[in-house]
Parts: structure tokens; sequence; C-alpha cells
């Protein structure tokens, strides 16, 4: 006996833009996890991801009959949250976390690199409870600018191209890519000053 | 670690050019671990160590999420398209030209209205005709004096009678004198109809000829030659008495009626009466001899020359 193939994510739309309201439900299911937990470490508020998660897919809802079938629902729903998670965070206006480069003052036109071969951070068995890694962990991601933030979900957690973030985020490739590099290299200094401060007060 | 001086702005941070190198190629291929066995051993150890550090994101607390996010999803978007269709529905009402039903109220409202305008528009609409119809008569009656000089001056001055007068001089027929001015090409026969008169026979009175000789334009300019028509003839016919003797003629509403005289002028009078000086009034709707009427219709005729009298 065969299993049947679950309904691609495309069907399933196809399917509730013909009035399949089970359909609809099935892709909100299905994205419940990864598209919540993408907010919520967006917005670092998991009442703010709930909120925007609904809106996310009241937008899909809406706009489902100009969704392009040749292309793939997922990066469409991801750039749709992106900009929903966006516009609440304007809306909400939080002070803007200050980079971990730069916690005086702005940053100047020069660049500091960080090279990780030649970096003395702690070696990553050094004892730490779960607990205090993610509270670690969730701090510093916090204080990341949210371009940083954003870019750095959309390449480690949902795994998209660069070309797909490109897309997503509409900015150019060149961008993506040279934002990414800061993004992870403002993320391993934090990470670095945040750990040796936490042991430093152990 | 170098001292940076306070009062400059902090470098921009990013990765080493090598780092980055190695990033691109991960992050394009989705943070695949089994694709840093492919990488030559300097940039295999950049690779753990940049996984490593991305690894560290994977301990950012996320609680899973529970189906009543999905419930109070699907409920919002229920919520939304309700309220959508509400609104639709309140639009195409809106839309949607309402069809009016006529109440009692609303017909008796445009009865009484209908009423209340024809009740005012009615009479201005009756009195314009009657001026208009006087007009016209008016213009009838200059058209017989020109009718009446032209004549008089192909006839020796006489007035238009018909071939076998004075036989024919009575009352009820008089008026078939004025024929000639038509016949004789004089005047046009609709001049001899009053617009006002819709009975049959002639519209006009034209004057009695007592003295066939004293019947000469010339010696009549002040005396009424033709009228509207006579009313105290039309109630002798039908054997009705005479109540008001200045009663004017029929053809205007017994308003009044258009007069033509021998100077071949147009007046118009709501009595009956001449005043001519050295004579007594004249009404020339009466014979002196018959002021009751009863011998207008036995072929009474005026003896007296001055004695105006006209009938159809």
């Amino acid at each position: 006996m065969t299993e049947l193939a679950a309904p691609t994510d495309e069907a399933l739309l196809a399917a509730s833009i013909d009035g399949d309201r089970r359909a609809f439900t099935m892709l909100v299911e299905r994205y419940r996890d990864e598209l919540l937990h993408f907010l919520i470490r967006f917005l670092s508020s998991r009442a703010a991801a709930e909120d925007v998660f609904q809106d996310a897919f009241l937008q899909v809802h809406l706009s489902a009959r100009s969704f392009d079938p040749e292309r793939r629902f997922k990066p469409w729903l991801f750039t749709i949250a992106a900009n929903k998670a966006r516009d609440h965070y304007r809306r909400n206006q939080r002070k803007a976390p200050l980079s971990l480069s730069s916690s005086i003052g702005e940053q100047g036109d020069s660049e500091s690199y960080v090279d990780l071969m030649t970096s003395d951070e702690p070696a990553p068995d050094l004892p730490m409870s779960e607990s205090e890694q993610s509270g670690l962990v969730r701090d510093v991601v916090d204080r990341l600018p949210v371009h940083h933030r954003e870019i750095l979900l959309l390449s480690y957690f949902q795994k998209f191209s660069y070309n797909q973030i490109a897309d997503a985020l509409e900015i150019p490739l060149g961008t993506v890519k040279s934002r990414l590099h800061a993004a992870v290299a403002n993320f391993a200094a934090a990470w670095k000053s945040a750990r040796a401060n936490a042991e430093a007060d152990a | 670690m170098s001292i940076r001086p306070s009062n400059q702005p902090e470098p921009r941070l990013t990765l080493s050019p090598d780092d980055a190198r190695v990033l691109d190629q991960i992050a394009e291929n989705g943070f695949d671990e089994s694709l840093l066995a492919g990488l030559s051993p300097p940039d295999r150890d950049r690779g753990d160590r940049l996984v490593g550090v991305m690894r560290r994101l994977d301990h950012y607390p996320v609680a899973a999420a529970d189906t009543s996010l999905v419930d109070a999803t699907m409920a919002r978007i229920a919520q939304h398209d309700r309220r959508q269709q509400e609104r639709f529905q309140l639009v195409g009402e809106e839309a949607q030209p309402r069809r009016w039903r006529p109440r009692w109220s609303d017909l008796f409202t445009v009865a009484a209205l209908f009423l209340v305008g024809f009740g005012v528009l009615m009479p201005v609409v009756k009195r314009m005709r009657e001026v208009s119809e006087q007009n016209a008569c008016g213009a009838n009656m200059a058209s017989l004096g020109g009718a009446f000089s032209l004549f008089a001056n192909d006839h020796d001055g006489i007035l238009p009678a018909s071939p076998d007068a004075p036989a024919t001089w009575d009352v009820g027929r008089n008026s078939d004198h004025l024929v000639t001015l038509a016949d004789g090409g004089y005047c046009e026969h609709g001049h001899l109809r009053c617009p006002g008169h819709d009975g049959i026979g002639h519209s006009y009175a034209y004057r009695m000829i007592a003295v066939p000789e004293a019947a000469r334009l010339i010696l009549l300019p002040k005396a009424p030659l033709v009228s509207d028509r006579n009313p105290m003839i039309d109630r002798a016919i039908q054997g009705k008495p005479v109540v008001n003797v200045l009663m004017p003629s029929n053809n205007h509403g017994g308003r009044g009626q258009q007069v033509l005289f021998g100077d071949v002028s147009v007046l118009w009078m709501t009595t009956p009466v001449v005043h001519i000086a050295g004579h007594p009034d004249d009404n020339f709707f009466l014979m002196r001899t018959a002021p009751d009427c009863e011998d207008l219709v036995r072929g009474a005729m005026p003896v007296d020359p001055d004695d105006h009298f006209l009938s159809q």
C-alpha cells in the first residue's frame, strides 16, 4: 500500500482560492511552527509574533489570486511575513538596538574585519547550561540591528538563497552578501563579548 | 587590543574576505555541513568555525506553537471575510436603485398638487386664450374696415349689400350682406368669423339699413357698422326674454364686443351703447321701435336713420 503524497503548498493555495477552507487551514498548520519561530526571533516577542503571524496569513488569503503559481509558496509567505514584521517593528519603534561594534557614537566608513580563524573566542565546550546559553543568545540576537537579524534568520533558519533573500527584501544581491557578512561578524563579535562578560560575572 | 580614540566613529564590522568567501559558499547551500568535506583544509576550518557560530542561533528560545494559533488565524480570516461581505452588501444595497412604491398619501399629494396647479393654471390659460381671441377679432374688424373703404370707393360710397337688398334686410340674415365683401375680394371669408364664436352662422352683426339713401360710408363716420354677434337676437330667436338690455355679445364670453365704426376705427366696448353728439344714448343691439325684442324676429325694421341697430 502506497501512501498518498501530501499536497504541495502551491496546490493547497490553489484549492483555497477555489473555496476549500480546509486546504488553507492545512497551509497555516504546515507553517505554524516555522513561521512563528521566525517571527519570534525577528520581533523578540511571542505576542507580537502571533499577531504578525495572523496578519501574514490574512494577507496571503487576500492576495492569493495574485500569487504566481510558477513560483514557490514558502519564499512568498516569508516575504509577506518579513514585511509585516518590519511594519510592526516600525510601528512599535522601540529604541533601536545598537550595533555591538558601535556601542558609542556612529559607525564610520572604514571597516573592521572579524577573522574567525584568528579570533580568540572561548572554546565551545566551556561549561554553560542550556538555559544560560539560550538567554545569552537571545540577548545577543535581540540587540542586533533589525536588518541584520532579518537576514540572519532568512539565511540560516529559512535557508533562503541569496537570490531569494534579494527578492524578499527587495535589495540588490551585493547588498545581501555584504549585509549577511556584517550580520555574522556582528553576531560573532557580540557573542564573544557577551560570553566574556558572562564568564567574568560567574 | 588597540585603543580607539573616543571621538572617532566606530568602524563597520564585517567578515574578513576569506571568511566572507567561505560563508557565501555555505549560505548558498543552506548551511549544509556535508559541503564542508569538499573544501580545502583551510576553508574547511573556516567553514567549521562559521557553522559553529551560526549553530549558536539554534539556542534562541522559541516555544512550540499550539493549535490555538491556527484556530485564531482562521477565525480572524473568517471575521475579515464576514465584514467584507457585509460591506459589499451595504454598498450593493446603496448602489441598487430603490424601487419606489407609491403610497396613498403620495397619490393624494400628487393629486392635490395637480388640482391646485390645474386650478391656478386653467383660469390663466383661459384668460390668455380670451385675450388672444379678442385681439384676433379686433384684427378681423380692422380688415373689414379696410374692405368697407375699398368697397365704398368702388361703389359710389355705398355700404356693401347683397344684390337683392333691401328685401333681405331682415333680422337673422342681415350679416349675409357682409359676404359681398369677401365675394368681391375686398377681404377674406375668414375675416367674417370671430375666433371667439364657436356656434354656427355668422359671427358678426351688421348695421341694418333703414333708409338706403343714408347708407353711405362717408355719412356715417361715428356710426357703428359691424360688431360681434347681437345677443338680443339670439335670445329672441330662442324665445327667451331680454333680461339685461346692456348685455354684451356672447362672442367673448359676455365681457364685451369689438365694434367697427364708419371711420373704420375699431373699439372694444363693454356695453352696446354709443354716445353720439346731438342724439340720445343708443343701444345698437336694440331697435328703438322694438325695445323688448319681441318684434325683432317679425321683420321689424328701424324707421329712424339715426337708430343704430346691428344684427346678424
